[in-house]
């Protein structure tokens, strides 16, 4: 009984952390290069998992999550170019506003194409569960596909950073925009670079966790990932990659274990006071995050 | 360097046109007079026409035009005036609406006191907000706000004793106003307060105070303002008017529900009519509050006449709010002040100024409130 | 009586100690004039008198009250005025709002008062015109009024800053590089118009400057600094001959140590704020 109190938010935690830890990287990539906050992100990982939806039963599944994810880049790429760019040299917290607007865009379209009110069910990528049990739960293979996609990604993007020039010159351009424009970089192409990469993560994010759930919601990424992600990856320093991921698994134990043990008729929606709690906490005390370094 | 301690009138900036105060010298003939009172007279006649000429419903249709104005109002003063932004207003305008409808339905209290609990509640619960802001600056903020929406939006709005749960609460509206016609006269009466006390509120200290903190809380501190104190009163104020919206909004609508409040219904269009409308822009506010309710009521109607797919005719209600949010990016994009751009000048010429268009005067910047 | 002491001011950002021990004694309607090479810390002890920094250790007097605890908005209100080296004023404002707001402290209706309309405020107010115009006349700021701040060349908003520290009705006036950017004609009108003022308004001046004629000019007292210390201190011409303040001008070619000073300084205020990454500055 004990193991499955405990267990449940554990298991669940860490999955839905693994998401929120997907978007909290897209976020931090995006915030490294250009200092932006990206509100439109939830609804990258949304219009992720529509695709995902809509081509599940034309194509094979594992391309219809290609498609999920693919849309999801090209959401961000759009985002980019029609949005941000234009605004790129007016303060950071207007770029805020459009990507914000940007976000109730596409939720309106998602509205106009008639998905209020409806939930979308969605397949796992892989069926079935592990033969045996962890902390007394079946754990399902989609489950840990998810995991594995976080670790993957975590593990790539920290390589790309730190081993090749392009990770290099990205870094670079967050730093030092001038003098990395007069050194060659190319600012335009470094940005297409992070918000396409964050698009993607964020359509990942969306076609890998609506299917540990079963369906998803229109909006879903604003209304259930966004407050999580960026309060993950907050918690992670805002600029270390490392620490979106750890941040991600932090934060999505945290939500599971207040929404497991505390009844929502004592507390409802107990989950996102916790995340409110560690946001304000960490922001108050530790504005740099837990591996963040030193301003 | 030009010289800056010769006679004035040499170092003025090249190009420069003739400042607002020659502008201020003319005066309007008595037609000109006529002219400019014939505008709010015309409008109103407008107004009334369209409310008696048609059903109840084009008067609540207006009337939840109002409170949107309200509310956005509100924003305005965060973003707009000391330079917050706010992602959380449903939280400012629910917790305003279920303590009116719990004073009121819950309580037997009139309508009057449920709008002024409103008022202060949502007073506090923005200096609360306040608080943190005062150590959590500018984009990192935001989240705060935004994660306070959505903790007002699943956990406050849903706890029994203060909002009825799942049911809803009821808020009855007050005697002699429960019509939706005579409630729209509530809805204008509330709103013309509101303008007055911000109109009140730029022009004198306090609103001086906002702009310099916005652009730079160094140099407000040292023309003695207090930088802290002053954010608060901003917290306040905006507070206070999301709690008056809200409480016509729930006396509008006679019965709120937690669905009501949502990031998207709530927070992100109120931001999007604020940023359209123009910020420190009231009349751009207004309009674009009543063009966004219009354009709900009649674009479904004109959409379905055109050879469009069923699904976009059946839902063409949300495109109002689609076209907002590019018309939103669009304004980011080009034209700062929103719709201010047209209203300013209209202002100003009411006012008894020539009519130019252009002159933006301070506050000309949009959204980009520190350089 | 001494209006300002600061005594055994000390500061460090991070690793680099910006000031140490710095004592100044500015004595009623003296005019006190501050030099030294840059990144000596002048800026950094302004603010320090201003209360934009809080010392690590010494204390700052003014009119014989400890203010070492008191905010910089406080500090105003007691009669400390200020320009910074970059100009200080709201640049989306006109002149005239500048000045209006300038006058914060001395308005005497509550802000609630001023939101609801109440009759008394708008007395008030034409009262904070009149005094603002009256003001702009003096320094021959009349005919920008209505301008927007931003747009006006970089000399006039120097002038424009020290009529809104003017607004402010200080009893000591700090002024960060007044004459920066004017030629030698232009600083001695300066110098001869910052007389003027002092008689006018019975004020005491301290001020950062860098045109060695017009400090021993107008001022009655000079301090150098060099590297967050007091290098010497006396009548103008006593310290111009100097022979440390001498080699310490002359040694501003390698101002490598001063550069990082500087560097640090800004990031330790920028993580203080907290706003470093968001553009925006902060108190």
């Amino acid at each position: 009984m004990l193991a499955l109190a405990l267990g449940q938010p554990i298991v669940l935690g860490i999955v839905q952390g693994a998401a929120f830890g997907l978007m909290a990287i897209g976020l931090v990539l995006i915030y490294k290069s250009s200092r932006v906050f990206n509100f439109a992100a939830g609804e990258f990982a949304t219009l992720g998992a529509f695709a995902y939806y809509l081509s599940k039963d034309k194509v094979p599944v594992p391309i219809a999550a290609v498609i999920g994810v693919v849309v999801g880049i090209v959401a961000g790429l759009l985002t980019e170019r029609l949005v941000v760019r234009p605004l790129a040299n007016r303060p950071k917290v207007t770029v805020l506003v459009a990507t914000a607007a940007t976000a109730i865009t596409i939720i309106a379209v998602q509205f106009l194409a008639g998905a209020t009110g409806k939930t979308f069910a969605v397949p796992a990528l892989w069926k079935g569960t592990l033969p045996f049990r962890i902390l007394g739960l079946y754990v399902s293979y989609q489950q840990l596909i998810v995991l594995l996609a976080l670790a993957l990604a975590g593990g790539a993007l920290a390589l790309f950073f730190s081993q090749t020039d392009l990770g290099l010159a990205t870094l670079a351009t967050s730093q030092e925009p001038t003098a990395s424009r007069l050194m060659g970089i190319r600012v335009n192409r470094v940005a297409m670079l992070t918000w396409g990469l964050a698009g993607g993560l964020g359509g990942l994010a969306g076609v890998l966790l609506s299917p540990t759930l079963g369906n998803f919601t229109p909006a879903y990424g604003t209304t259930d990932l966004l407050t999580q992600s960026f309060t993950a990856a907050v918690l992670g320093g805002m600029t270390s990659v490392p620490g979106a991921f750890v941040g991600g698994l932090a934060l999505g134990l945290v939500q599971n274990l207040a929404q497991f043990n505390i009844s929502s008729d004592t507390l409802p929606g107990a989950q996102f006071v916790a995340v409110l709690v560690v946001l304000v906490i960490v922001l108050l005390v530790r504005p740099t995050g837990i591996l963040g370094k030193e301003a | 360097m030009t010289a800056t301690l010769e006679r004035p009138t040499e170092d003025e900036p090249e190009g420069s046109r003739p400042s607002p105060v020659e502008g201020r010298r003319f005066r309007p003939t008595p037609g000109g007079w006529a002219g400019r009172a014939a505008v709010p007279v015309g409008l109103l006649l407008i107004a009334l026409w369209y409310t008696h000429h048609f059903s109840q419903g084009r008067s609540d249709i207006l009337a939840s035009g109002l409170v949107i104005a309200v509310g956005a109002l509100s924003l305005n003063v965060l973003v707009g005036y000391v330079g917050q932004i706010s992602l959380g207003h449903q939280a400012f305008i629910g917790i305003g609406s279920f303590t009116a409808s719990y004073v009121i339905g819950q309580s037997g209290q009139s309508f009057y006191v449920g709008l002024l609990a409103g008022a202060a509640v949502g007073g506090l619960q923005a200096i609360l907000l306040g608080l943190i802001a005062l150590r959590v600056r500018g984009l990192y903020f935001a989240l705060v706000t935004l994660s306070w929406g959505a903790v007002a939006e699943n956990c406050i709005f849903r706890l029994k004793g203060f909002t009825g749960g799942g049911e809803g609460a009821n808020a009855s509206r007050p005697g002699g106003f429960i019509t939706d016609r005579a409630f729209l006269v509530m809805c204008a009466l509330v709103l013309t307060v509101v303008l007055l006390i911000d109109w009140r509120l730029v022009s004198t200290k306090a609103g001086r105070a906002f702009q310099a903190i916005r652009e730079s809380p160094q140099v407000a501190a040292n023309y003695g303002i207090n930088v802290r104190l002053y954010t608060l009163y901003a917290f306040a104020v905006a507070g206070v008017y999301a709690g008056i919206a809200g409480a016509l909004y729930a006396s509008r609508r006679i019965t709120v529900q937690a669905g009501d409040f949502t990031f998207a219904s709530i927070a992100l269009t109120y931001l999007i009519v604020t940023v359209v409308g123009g910020l420190r822009r009231r009349g751009g506010i207004v309009l674009f509050s009543l063009f966004y309710v219009l354009g709900g009521e009649y674009l479904p109607g004109w959409v379905r006449g055109l050879p469009l797919p069923g699904t976009l005719k059946a839902n063409a209600g949300y495109l109002v709010q689609a076209i907002s949010g590019v018309l939103a990016i669009v304004t980011l994009i080009f034209q700062p002040e929103g719709l201010g751009t047209f209203t300013a000048p209209m202002g100003r010429w009411l006012k008894g100024e020539r009519f130019a268009l252009g002159h933006g005067g301070a506050g000309a910047e949009g959204v980009d409130a520190r350089p | 009586m001494p209006v300002l002491e600061a005594s055994d001011v000390s500061i460090r950002f991070g690793g680099v100690q910006a000031l140490t021990d710095v004592t100044l004694r500015v004595d009623e309607y003296e005019i006190v004039g501050l030099i030294g090479p840059n990144g000596a810390g002048k800026t950094t002890i302004f603010n320090c008198i201003t209360g934009f920094y809080r010392p690590q250790r010494g204390k700052v007097t003014f009119k014989g009250v400890d203010v070492s605890d008191v905010g910089p908005h406080d500090r105003s209100a007691m009669g400390m005025g200020r320009t910074f080296q970059n100009v200080g004023l709201v640049k989306t404002e006109t002149v005239l709002d500048n000045m209006l707001t300038a006058q914060h402290a001395a308005i005497d209706y509550s802000p609630l008062a001023g939101i609801v309309g109440s009759p008394t405020t708008f007395g008030a107010e034409r009262r904070l015109r009149q005094r603002a115009d009256a003001l702009l006349e003096i320094l021959h700021l009349g005919h920008l009024r209505d301008r927007p701040v931003a747009g006006l060349p970089y000399g006039v908003l120097k002038r424009v800053e020290i009529a809104t520290a003017l607004a402010t009705d200080p009893d000591l006036l700090l002024l960060d590089e007044p004459g920066s950017g004017l030629g030698p004609e232009e600083a001695d009108k300066l110098g001869d118009e910052l007389l003027g003022l002092r008689h006018e308004f019975d004020l005491t001046i301290v001020m950062i400057e860098h045109h060695v004629p017009l400090v021993v000019r107008i001022c009655d007292y000079v301090y150098c600094l060099n590297f967050g210390q007091l290098l010497t201190e006396g009548k103008p011409l006593e310290v111009r001959n100097h022979p440390e303040v001498v080699a310490a001008y002359l040694g501003e070619e390698a101002p490598e140590a001063e550069a990082e000073a500087e560097r640090l300084e800004a990031a330790h205020l920028a993580t203080e704020m907290r706003a470093a990454d968001t553009g925006e500055v902060g108190v």
